[in-house]
């Protein structure tokens, strides 16, 4: 009897682990749907109070100012730079716009409908597949191209107009902010896979940090009044 | 005539044989018994400590997303921007509602408010009159919630919006932003590279 005891106490009894590991076992799952392993990151605009299109710069007198806009139309890009609208670019009609599509066999207008379509009904990999055929009918390296040219002729300017069509997507507002954002290596590019697999240009700043430097990397929104 | 002893061991030395035997089998049974409950109680252990960690690594990237940029209705694009999202009001604007701080605010058909949403001008009006309220409403909070930390009001504002949304939408909820005095506002997008962005990642260099 005393030996049996002292076995007892030797040999403590393991703790009933199965409703904890059931527990576990349900929140694992739970929690695995549930996260997203995307990374999120932010893009700073501005809007003025009251959405107005016009500026109140006080050296808007004294200096000329480039006040960049870009319009996104179903055509292409229409780029304004102090205070003209650009004549387009060698290679697009005489009356279209600034940069034309790269490939202007695709009815851009159409294939974002489609792509709304799509991803109404359901078919998410499908639609989004269809807006990016849309998308990548816009010619990004020209402008680039053509902003590089500006940021050469006004340093200091950083600010970029951004209007478009009321029914272009929110996907090429951003792509066009991606364009203007950094400086890369080149200042022009011939071929649109050096252009995409180009790395940004660093600078260092007054405090000592490396950073990517600034194209034309703070976009506003206005409404036209 | 050959003994009987002399040939094998007497009738007790039998038994004790046997008894002997029947001891050892059941001492090996017993300790198998005990080594295949140790056993169990090691991997019961390892596997413990597995679902422990996966469990904390989870719950902790649950709680360290501030923002949900993927669900149903609502994928945001893709850039390469490299800002940190920031705690501020969030405006999410999905393919079929318009939220603010997660609470549904005005439903959406074919990407637009309803013109008896809007303010006078129907469907040519900027203002998104719920939207409007909800943001007075949200930006009277967080102004009180300041003022009782001791810090300052930034009017700020994320918006999360599908990549599909139409332009004229997203002015719309800008629009309607500054006027409940927000005026600096982030756009939320999934961090990506250039390559990827301009479709050129999977092209594989000519050798």
């Amino acid at each position: 009897m005393a030996r049996q005891k002292r076995e007892e106490i030797g040999q403590p009894d393991d703790p009933n682990l199965a409703p904890f590991m059931n527990l576990v076992i349900i929140l694992i799952p739970m929690l695995l749907l549930s996260v997203v392993f995307l990374e999120v990151a932010v893009i700073n605009v501005t809007m003025p109070l009251g959405g107005s299109a016009t500026t109140d710069d006080p050296d808007e007198d004294d200096k000329e100012s480039l006040d960049l806009a870009i319009a996104m139309s179903p055509n292409g890009f229409y780029v304004t730079a102090a205070g003209s609208l650009r004549q387009p670019i060698e290679g697009c009609p005489t009356q279209g716009p600034t940069i034309c599509l790269s490939d202007d066999s695709v009815n851009v207008q159409e294939r974002f409908e489609e792509a709304r379509r799509m991803m109404a009904d359901g078919n998410e990999t499908a639609g989004e597949q269809v807006m990016e055929e849309g998308l990548q009918a816009y010619n990004y390296r020209e402008l680039y191209n053509m902003l590089s040219g500006f940021k050469a002729d006004f340093p200091e300017e950083t600010t970029v107009r951004l209007t478009a069509d009321e029914n272009m997507p929110f996907a090429l507002t951003v792509r066009v902010m991606d364009v203007s954002r950094y400086r890369l290596t080149d200042d022009s590019y011939n071929s649109d896979e050096d252009f995409w697999k180009a790395d940004f240009q660093t600078e260092t700043t007054d405090a000592g940090e490396e950073q990517f430097a600034n194209l034309f990397g703070d976009p506003a929104f206005a409404v036209a009044q | 005539m050959v003994d009987k002893n002399e040939q094998g061991f007497s009738q007790e030395e039998e038994e004790w044989i046997k008894a002997q035997r029947a001891r050892e089998e059941k001492r090996q049974k017993s300790a198998a018994r005990r080594g295949a409950g140790d056993d169990n109680s090691v991997n019961i252990n390892s596997l413990m400590d597995i679902m422990v960690i996966i469990l904390v690594f989870l719950l902790k990237s649950y709680g360290d997303d501030p923002i949900k940029v993927v669900d149903e209705d609502l994928k945001v694009p893709r850039s390469t921007s490299q800002l940190e999202p920031v705690d501020a009001t969030i405006v999410t604007v999905t393919r079929r509602a318009i939220m603010v701080d997660d609470s549904p605010v005005v439903d959406l058909r074919d990407g637009a408010v309803d013109p008896s949403q809007k303010g006078s001008g129907g469907q040519s009006s900027m203002r998104i009159m719920p939207l409007l309220d909800s943001l007075n409403d949200a930006v009277e909070q967080r102004r009180g919630e300041a003022t009782l930390m001791g810090d300052e009001f930034t009017p700020e504002a994320t918006i999360i919006a599908d990549q599909i949304t139409p332009h004229r939408l997203i002015l719309e909820v800008l629009y309607t932003a500054t006027e409940a005095q927000l005026n600096q506002f982030r756009f939320a997008i999934i961090r990506s590279t250039s390559e990827s962005v301009g479709g050129v990642a999977e092209t594989t260099p000519e050798i």
